[in-house]
């Protein structure tokens, strides 16, 4: 009876802490290894962050000193307050991105209890009460390392599950014998070019694209057993990659007639070590078509341009670079949009849209390479361009009743800031950024993120940036650069951040908000 | 992979049994290699019932044959639609399919119920979508309709069944006698009255509010033509059929006349020419109307257009639009060198660019307003911003 009771004060004891590394770890993708470096990365900020919990175990010890039989039931209450505080808390917190109780998370949560079990069995049958008591605060941080262990052991099911539902999308694609596949991946770009393709192409084929940003294994997996129709005649597949050989277990689920690298960059440095492994991982995707294949590359990256010979499948290219053969020409911005020119076979061909910056109009032109090449005319390309919405929250313009902002919140990567700070340099004074600067950088972080701050001071007059750790090397940065202390505000979370800018946002100016990270990565 | 084409028919109407026929002829029209057909039988008792052996006519001889079958109802789940068994605890069937077919003739069905259904679901549903069925199903509207952008049909009133007896008799005498009574919703010629002279008039007008609630009333003309187009397309894309031409016979045809046992006054047995031998500028006049007809009231797929001529007067009026036509008017294109399989191909590749482009519209909104709305009642909320 008492066994049962003190593992049942435990557990909800640990409940809420047990979802915050589940949470943690879901926001890591699963993977031990970001998640343990999360940990290293943000472990001060978060010991402090729960420090007092800590402090509400402290009455706790006044338990020692009176008789088991009394301690043990005011022990067991203690907990049960402590973890209706736990839930009050936890109500009163707003999460940008909440934990999703999906089949995973919800066998994650039942082996964490188990072993919890295990343990606190062990403890209280093997050790006096004392010891169980003091080790309370131990509890609340020790679910965060329980989880390797449950994750660990629940892997093989994990992967029997996994293949079971990767193998039916398999089989599921290769009856649909008359289906067109795209992959599309880059450092950056991926999505855009998506739902830009899915735009263009729908005009003439019933086209189904992968949802939100939906990339990895089991993300097209559920889209094909969840989505595809027989109806389908193009499936549009963005391959997200953050560790080499990934893009090779997408192409065997799904087999390619185009493939599309729109960009390489530093980005997931962390896990692919080096420039050359990244450069290796997104062509792959190029090297897996064979001779029916269609690949189609920005030739505006030296990485792309320099490792494109020896492909067995067709070749398109595209970009400003003189030998692309879809090439952009002539952009210019204006309070419409923007209009550019493609040079295809000799000929100019004029668009206009209202996306904004650079790099919107670089995934514009892969996507008209793309119709081109399936068929679509010009005419209706240029159409389809005129009336292509935004692309929620990539570089998209909202009029404001005294301001404008340009929502550029799903942008991760460096070379996207700096175009969006070049739009947002053609807006009228006084210009705002909001900002916590990037994720998954590695060593080139401090580097990068000392670049971002110099096209920042280039092009706005006040800055917020979100997380004073996340943030520190822009912030040396800024302060090298002998920026005006009073323009910088730091504050530690978004919502803070959106507070400081409706106090500070002036009538008739402009306000980016670029990138915006899960609530576990501002600090 | 093959397209699942979901077949409805049957449906509580009293074109039940015709659309028995015209689903029936189709599904063993239906390009084999390309369609896998499911049938939906919605059957008079209100359950649907789905199964091989209603794509064969010897089932529906007795009723007890098709009411022994396991009924059935439709699923729509995120992954698809299916065609679920009505089983308790046992296992449980269910058929996928890719696209819904419907065959159902009159009231319940191709008064845009049906398509009605799908579209709530954002499924494709081949023929003309839930608005201009239910506008097409209901001659008063559609003469309203008509005659707002000038298009000829007959003059008419509407009778309604609270109207007191002058106010019908006023009616009547508005158009004056000979007239014709039809019940506002069926077709088939059910519950259509000929109303010759005052004495006989009260009673036919309450016969035909047995069948319908509201009847309109229209001169009848006895010196008259019939003449059928059948239109196939969408908003972009409009063919016509040969003109089907019917010479009227002594008095009209009814239901029972039409397709019962003894027909010889029916459909088979009226002197038909096809193409009609009438003049060029008739032709184009009836093509015309067709034309306009299909296009105001955004029709998709096969509708069937029939006209009726006053000889005398030399004026042709637009009669009935079917928006599902018996056996989809396939006789009609035979001339143009279209068969029944390529038809019914030809209305499948329309739904799916119609399904196409639908799934281009703005439908709803990524961004979720309520996302920061955490008041719980309006009470304590402010005035929506919606500045968005």
């Amino acid at each position: 009876m008492k066994l049962i009771a003190i593992n049942f004060a435990l557990f909800l004891y640990t409940y809420y802490s047990m979802k915050h590394a589940i949470h943690a770890y879901q926001q890591n993708r699963y993977q031990k290894e970001r998640y343990l470096f999360w940990i290293q990365q943000a472990g001060k900020h978060w010991l402090k962050e729960h420090l007092k919990i800590v402090c509400l175990c402290i009455p706790i010890v006044a338990l020692c000193f009176i008789s088991e039989d009394t301690s043990f039931w005011l022990y067991c209450s203690v907990l049960c307050i402590l973890s209706y505080i736990f839930y009050r808390m936890e109500q009163e917190t707003e999460y940008i991105q909440p934990l999703v109780y999906t089949a995973r998370v919800k066998r994650l949560l039942q082996m964490c209890t188990c072993i919890h079990f295990i343990i606190f069995s062990f403890l209280y049958l093997c050790f006096p009460f004392t010891l169980l008591l003091l080790m309370t605060p131990i509890y609340y941080f020790m679910v965060w390392f329980t989880l390797l262990p449950a994750s660990t052991i629940l892997q093989p099911l994990e992967r029997h599950i996994r293949m079971f539902y990767v193998n039916d999308a398999k089989y599921k694609l290769k009856k649909h014998t008359q289906l067109t596949t795209v992959g599309i991946t880059g450092s950056y770009g991926k999505t855009s070019i998506k739902n830009i393709g899915q735009h263009f192409l729908q005009e003439q084929y019933l086209t189904l694209a992968t949802p939100h940003s939906y990339n990895n294994l089991m993300g097209i997996t559920l889209t094909i057993r969840k989505y595809l129709k027989t109806m389908h005649e193009v499936f549009l597949c963005e391959m997200g990659t953050d560790h080499a050989g990934e893009l090779n277990e997408l192409t065997q689920l799904v087999p390619l007639d185009y493939a599309i690298v729109c960009a390489i960059g530093p980005q997931h440095l962390q896990t692919f070590h080096t420039m050359e492994a990244i450069i290796n991982e997104k062509m792959s995707l190029a090297r897996s078509l064979d001779q029916y294949g269609t690949a189609i590359l920005n030739i505006d990256y030296d990485a792309i341009r320099n490792n494109m010979q020896g492909l067995a499948c067709n070749v398109i290219t595209y970009g400003e670079h003189e030998d692309a053969d879809y090439r952009l020409l002539h952009i210019a911005y204006s309070s419409k949009g923007t209009s550019f020119e493609i040079l295809h076979d000799g000929k100019q061909y004029a668009f206009h849209t209202k996306l904004l910056g650079k790099h919107n109009i670089s995934n514009l032109t892969c996507a008209i390479a793309l119709a081109h090449s399936m068929h679509l005319p010009f005419t209706s390309l240029a159409y389809s361009c005129m009336t292509m919405p935004y692309v929620e929250h990539r570089l998209q313009m909202i009029r404001k009743e005294t301001y404008t902002l340009l929502d550029d919140s799903y942008n991760s990567n460096p070379i996207g800031a700096k175009n969006a700070l070049e739009v947002l340099k053609q807006m009228p004074s006084p210009r705002m950024i909001m900002t916590p600067g990037f994720l998954d950088l590695g060593d080139m972080a401090r580097q990068k993120h000392q670049e971002y701050a110099r096209q920042i001071v280039d092009a706005c007059d006040e800055i917020i940036l979100i997380g004073r750790k996340q943030c520190k090397d822009i912030i040396e940065e800024l302060h090298r650069c002998n920026v005006d202390s009073s323009i910088i505000h730091v504050v530690e979370s978004t919502k803070e951040a959106f507070l400081v800018m409706e106090q500070r946002m002036q009538p008739q100016g402009c306000a980016l908000i670029e990138n915006d990270l899960p609530d576990i990565f501002n600090h | 992979m093959k397209i699942r084409v979901l077949v409805v028919f049957g449906g509580q109407s009293v074109e039940h049994e015709i659309s028995i026929i015209t689903a029936v002829q189709a599904m063993h029209s239906f390009n084999e290699e390309m369609y896998e057909i499911i049938p939906l039988y919605l059957a008079k008792n209100g359950f649907y019932y789905s199964d091989e052996c209603l794509k064969d006519m010897k089932t529906y001889r007795s009723m007890d044959v098709v009411e022994q079958l396991t009924p059935v109802h439709l699923e729509f789940r995120t992954q698809g639609a299916f065609v679920v068994e009505n089983k308790r605890f046992s296992f449980k069937t269910a058929k996928e399919f890719d696209l819904a077919f419907p065959l159902m003739h009159g009231t319940n069905g191709e008064d845009g119920s049906i398509q009605g259904l799908f579209q709530l679901h954002q499924f494709p549903c081949c023929m003309s979508p839930c608005m201009s069925a239910a506008l097409l199903q209901d001659k008063g509207m559609m003469k309203e309709f008509l005659l707002h952008h000038g298009l000829n049909t007959l003059p008419y009133v509407c009778l309604k069944q609270q109207d007191d007896v002058s106010v019908l008799f006023d009616k009547i005498h508005h158009i004056g006698y000979p007239c014709i009574l039809k019940p506002v919703h069926l077709g088939s010629s059910v519950g259509i009255e000929v109303i010759m002279s005052e004495t006989e008039a009260l009673e036919k007008v309450y016969r035909v509010f047995q069948y319908d609630e509201r009847a309109i009333l229209e001169p009848y003309i006895q010196q008259a033509e019939e003449f059928n187009l059948a239109v196939l397309g969408d908003a972009n894309d409009v063919k016509l059929s040969d003109i089907e031409q019917i010479e009227k016979q002594q008095g009209f045809f009814s239901y029972e006349e039409k397709y019962g046992n003894h027909a010889k006054k029916g459909m088979a047995y009226a002197k038909r020419k096809l193409p009609a031998l009438i003049s060029e500028q008739l032709t184009k006049q009836i093509q015309e109307l067709g034309k306009s007809c299909f296009q105001i009231f955004h029709c998709r797929g096969v509708i069937r257009i029939d006209f009726i001529y006053d000889i005398q007067k030399e004026e042709v009026y637009i009669n009935e639009i079917n928006t599902i036509p018996g056996s989809l008017a396939y006789y009609l294109w035979e001339g143009k060198g279209l068969s029944y399989t390529q038809l019914l191909d030809q209305i499948i590749w329309i739904e799916r660019n119609h399904y196409r482009k639908q799934q281009k519209q703005i439908v709803s909104y990524e961004s979720n307003l309520l996302k920061h709305w955490d008041n719980h009642g309006l009470k304590s909320g402010s005035k929506l911003n919606l500045d968005f």
